[in-house]
């Protein structure tokens, strides 16, 4: 088991190296005066010099490269050009934004999607299973961004239920204080008591869930049905049905653990489509998270930010993936035989 | 392999060709509906300049946001030009894109994988950690870095779009090619003197690149959906190209009150992707039987 | 009423679709004596799986079956699922060609021989676990305990079928179905699950129905045999009578081609032609277009049911008496 992990953890450190690689190459090798990139327009000489130094423009790239990956590795991704402050800092307080909505979206994916494709699988053929293919297939031609917009026009534009942007009503962030305890509103709300912003919160965060999730349910679902299927298939099922084993215990306990290994696989690629698809969900409902920032960041050049955010985004992607393929080892006996 | 293998292996029992398409046939109407509504789409890309009623690009602030009406199919936006021009000549758009980019990552994924797949070793290892490393950035992400370094603009979101996507093809086209290294007419070749370089192109490629041209079909819409979200955020196309990603960007401030600004373009993307993705559902099932019975 | 076990009378399964409709038994008809073990014998397509997995309900619901199946004397046909599983590992219990894929990878052995025991009997968790491993030892596997808890990846192909054999035996079953279950298996192990299903039916009184494609092993091991050819039994009796002086020409064929000591390789025989055509109604006999013997009649009419002898009967025209094996040995070769 060790070993397992001691093999998977140097694998994602050699990957990691190879994103720093390529973000180093982003940084330095294309087009354009890295100093400029990292100083924006019209620097003063000073700032010139400083930079120079810092950046070691004047050393072979190999040192330049080993001096990069010391300031990424220590957290240092520079300053952001826009706010001045250190992107880390940046991108620290504006992840839990993002986690919020993408922690809400992975669950309702997983609880929604995963029944619904066993479900269809069972009942193949039936008026389950041909709305949840029809959802399926619609839902993957829909664009991320309109999803979003057309939420907003309906329950915002037409039905006036529910805000349309932002994280919360901004008087009711003015009125009525709360600590940011864990930076997830939801939580730090309700740990205040505030009622009312605890709502705001909660309503402000239906649409920007709803959307991420709709493009990945749809992914999620088909797969775990032809998952299912498939393993419906197999011949130990019949074994199962042949000493009379119930359907039902067939389905979810059986059947059930065979799907299991590639719906992790999937959980896996749809977090990160999530982690993605939230700079478009950000940007479309003004959420104060990192997809938001780094799409402000593009708009005005600020480079060291993009580069920051994607290099955090990537460990984080590389993390989840790492946890699957440990929760891969214990759910399958075959990776554990020698 | 089920016990009732042996009853289905009888060649007597297996249906005539006309069969076979027939039945295929009215069990996959969507593949069809799909597969026309793509060809009406790309003879609309084709035929644009003939079939546009008005000039795309042409500017009449006296006919702004009209509603969809029998001049105006789809109305006109903020800036008073017709949404329906509009949208058929981002038809042109949005099928270079998605051939640019396949072709492009294809071009870089395949000859990666047939060399990883078939020389093995040192060289498999480190030409699938560098897969790999690309396969790390989260979708979109490494687009948006790499943009931001290079610019914005379509080819470099293009350019891009493939850089992140090639991965999936290298790894297609080795696991292919491993299979079929251990086919023995390639040890037959290779006793008979004939180079490596030789028996991947002649013997190993043409028997892998099917499962990359399923995917790419798969794909296609996939990569339609990813360069209108980055026209979207402003990184993607610039004016004056028109792609419907961007006009929905244009859109945003007016929407909620003209709704035609963004519902069009929107549909035209959603139209697309669809019949794109019936299409390449179909030629999956087509040429990977082992899917058919997943329907 | 007669002890048999399994009573298969005029069993007709069609398996309809869009494309046509395949006959896959057509009148099949035999029995399972109580004790005895019948060998079921045919080429692939033949409908010998067809009728084994019929005569558990486990067609599914596209399988259009008629006719009457006796399970220990209850009907089998147009029954509920749920009285179905009464049966299933209860009073029958089955075990598959490849224990590899019949057995589910993601759970231990002992686990899954468990859960079947107690899915269809009532008893104390304790209770179960000493009997799996009895029935563990039963089938000889060596150190029960530890083959228990190990995956089915970690086991050999004879290993796992002598778990699928566990796992019947666990369940005391009147009747045992074996689909072909050392089809798979290398011949010293086939040897070996033989030797161990001989035993088992003499220490607990088993009756079993035996498919296989292996004449060889049914005169290794069956008391009693039946032949199938395109969905229905041409030829039924004991095994010495029925391999030793077959009636039926397709039995007297089969029996041809199993390559005698001695025999060279040019003298290899086959039967020429082909399994017919199952989604096309078939007049007459089925084998008649390959026959040795066919006349006129067979072509028109379906061969009638003769006694050879007192057990042994054949459905064919011309066949009139026993056919003596030397006849068939000295004259027609290919």
């Amino acid at each position: 088991m060790i070993k397992y992990v001691a093999q998977r953890l140097a694998l994602m450190i050699v990957i990691l190296a190879g994103v720093m690689v390529v973000t180093f190459a982003l940084s330095r090798v294309l087009p354009g005066s890295p100093i400029e990139m990292m100083l924006g327009h019209r620097p003063t000489q000073e700032q010139i010099d400083l930079a120079r130094a810092k950046l070691h423009v004047d050393e072979p790239i190999y040192t330049q490269f080993s001096y990069y990956v010391a300031d990424m590795v220590r957290g240092d991704f520079g300053e952001s050009l826009r706010t001045g402050r250190p992107v880390l800092e940046d991108v620290l307080e504006s992840m839990t934004a993002t986690f919020e909505v993408t922690t809400l979206a992975v669950i309702l994916v997983v609880l929604v999607g995963v029944p619904l494709g066993v479900l269809s699988a069972v009942k193949q053929n039936h008026l389950v299973d041909h709305g949840a293919r029809s959802f399926s297939i619609a839902g993957m031609a829909l664009p991320v961004f309109l999803i979003g917009m057309m939420l907003q026009m309906l329950f915002y534009g037409e039905l006036s239920w529910l805000p349309l942007q932002g994280r919360m009503n901004s008087e009711i962030l003015l009125d009525y204080e709360f600590p940011r305890v864990t930076g997830l509103y939801l939580i730090d709300t309700l740990l205040a008591g505030q009622w009312l912003a605890f709502k705001s919160a909660a309503a402000h965060l239906v649409l920007p869930v709803l959307t991420l999730s709709i493009a990945s349910l749809a992914v999620v679902t088909r797969i775990t049905r032809n998952t299912m299927v498939e393993v419906l298939a197999q011949d130990y099922i019949l074994t199962l049905k042949a000493y009379g084993m119930r359907k039902r215990r067939i389905y979810f306990l059986y059947a059930l653990k065979a799907t299991l290994i590639p719906m992790l696989t999937v959980i896996g690629l749809t977090y990160g489509f999530m982690l993605g698809g939230s700079v478009v969900v950000e940007y479309v409902f003004d959420w104060p998270g990192l997809g938001g920032y780094v799409v402000g960041a593009i708009t005005k050049n600020d480079f060291p930010a993009v580069m920051g955010v994607t290099l955090f985004l990537s460990t984080i992607y590389l993390s989840v993936n790492l946890v699957i393929d440990l929760l891969y080892y214990l759910v399958d006996p075959r990776l554990r035989a020698t | 392999m089920s016990s009732l293998d042996g009853f289905q292996a009888n060649p007597a029992l297996q249906p005539s060709w006309t069969r076979r398409i027939s039945h295929f046939a009215s069990t996959n109407t969507l593949l069809f509906v799909g597969g026309g509504i793509f060809l009406l789409i790309i003879l609309a890309a084709l035929f644009a300049p003939w079939i546009v009623p008005f000039e795309p690009n042409k500017i009449d602030f006296s006919h702004k946001l009209l509603a969809p009406s029998l001049e105006h199919l789809m109305g006109t936006d903020a800036l008073g030009r017709d949404i329906f021009s509009r949208v058929v000549y981002g038809a042109q758009t949005s099928l270079i894109i998605g051939i640019t980019v396949l072709a492009i990552s294809m071009a870089i994924g395949v000859p990666i994988g047939l060399a990883a797949g078939y020389f093995g070793g040192k060289v498999d290892m480190l030409l699938m950690r560098i897969s790999d490393i690309f396969l790390a950035f989260p979708p979109l992400l490494l687009p948006i870095a790499i943009t931001a370094a290079l610019g914005a603009g379509l080819f470099n979101a293009m350019l891009a779009l493939a850089i992140s996507w090639f991965p999936w093809y290298a790894r297609i086209v080795r696991g292919s090619v491993m299979a079929i290294r251990k086919e023995l007419y390639i040890d037959a070749a290779r006793a008979m003197g004939v180079g490596s370089l030789r028996i991947m192109f002649r013997h190993a490629l043409p028997n892998s690149w099917t499962p990359a041209i399923v995917q790419g079909s798969m794909d296609f819409g996939y990569t339609i959906l990813a360069a209108a979200s980055l026209s979207f955020i402003g990184i993607g196309a610039k004016p004056p190209t028109i792609e419907w990603g961007l006009m929905v960007a244009l859109s945003r401030s007016k929407f909620l009150d003209y709704w035609w600004t963004a519902a069009f373009p929107g549909l035209a993307i959603f139209v697309t992707v669809l019949a794109v993705n019936l299409l390449g559902d179909g030629i999956r099932d087509m040429l990977d039987p082992k899917y058919r019975s997943a329907r | 009423m007669s002890d048999k076990v399994l009573e298969i009378r005029n069993l007709n399964v069609t398996f309809p679709s869009l494309e046509r409709n395949v006959h896959a038994i057509r009148n099949c008809t035999l029995h399972v004596n109580r004790g005895e073990i019948l060998g079921l014998v045919g080429e692939s397509g033949s409908g010998k799986s067809v009728t084994s997995m019929a005569a558990l309900g486990l067609l599914g619901s596209s399988a259009r079956v008629k006719g009457n199946i006796r399970v220990v004397g209850r009907e089998i046909i147009d029954r509920s699922e749920a009285e179905l599983q009464e049966i299933r590992g209860r009073k029958v219990a089955m075990i598959f060609q490849n224990p590899f894929t019949a057995l589910n990878p993601f759970f231990q052995v002992g686990r899954q021989v468990l859960d079947a025991l107690l899915n269809s009997h009532f008893m104390s968790k304790e209770e179960a676990r000493k009997r799996v491993f009895q029935a563990f030892k039963d089938v000889h596997l060596p150190d029960p305990e530890i083959a228990f808890n190990r995956y089915p990846h970690q086991m050999s192909g004879g290993q796992l079928q002598r778990v699928m054999i566990a796992m019947a035996l666990v369940c005391e079953p009147e009747l045992l179905i074996a689909d072909e279950p050392t089809t798979a298996l290398d011949v010293t192990v086939q040897a070996q699950i033989i030797l161990l299903l001989r035993e088992l039916v003499a220490k607990k009184n088993l009756s079993i129905l035996f498919i296989t494609h292996d004449l060889g092993v049914v005169a290794a091991l069956c008391d009693r045999v039946a032949v199938m050819y395109a969905g229905m039994v041409v030829e039924s009796g004991p095994v010495v009578d029925v391999l030793a002086t077959p009636s039926h020409p397709y039995t007297s064929a089969l029996m041809k081609t199993v390559p005698a000591l001695g025999q060279t390789k040019d003298d290899l025989s086959y039967i020429p032609g082909q399994v017919p055509d199952m989604s096309v109604p078939i007049i007459g006999c089925a084998f008649a277009e390959r026959c040795t013997k066919v006349s006129e009649v067979c072509h028109k009419q379906a061969p009638p049911r003769r006694a050879v002898r007192t057990d042994q009967f054949s459905f064919c025209h011309n066949a009139s008496g026993p056919v003596a094996l030397d006849e068939i040995v000295a004259g027609g070769r290919l």
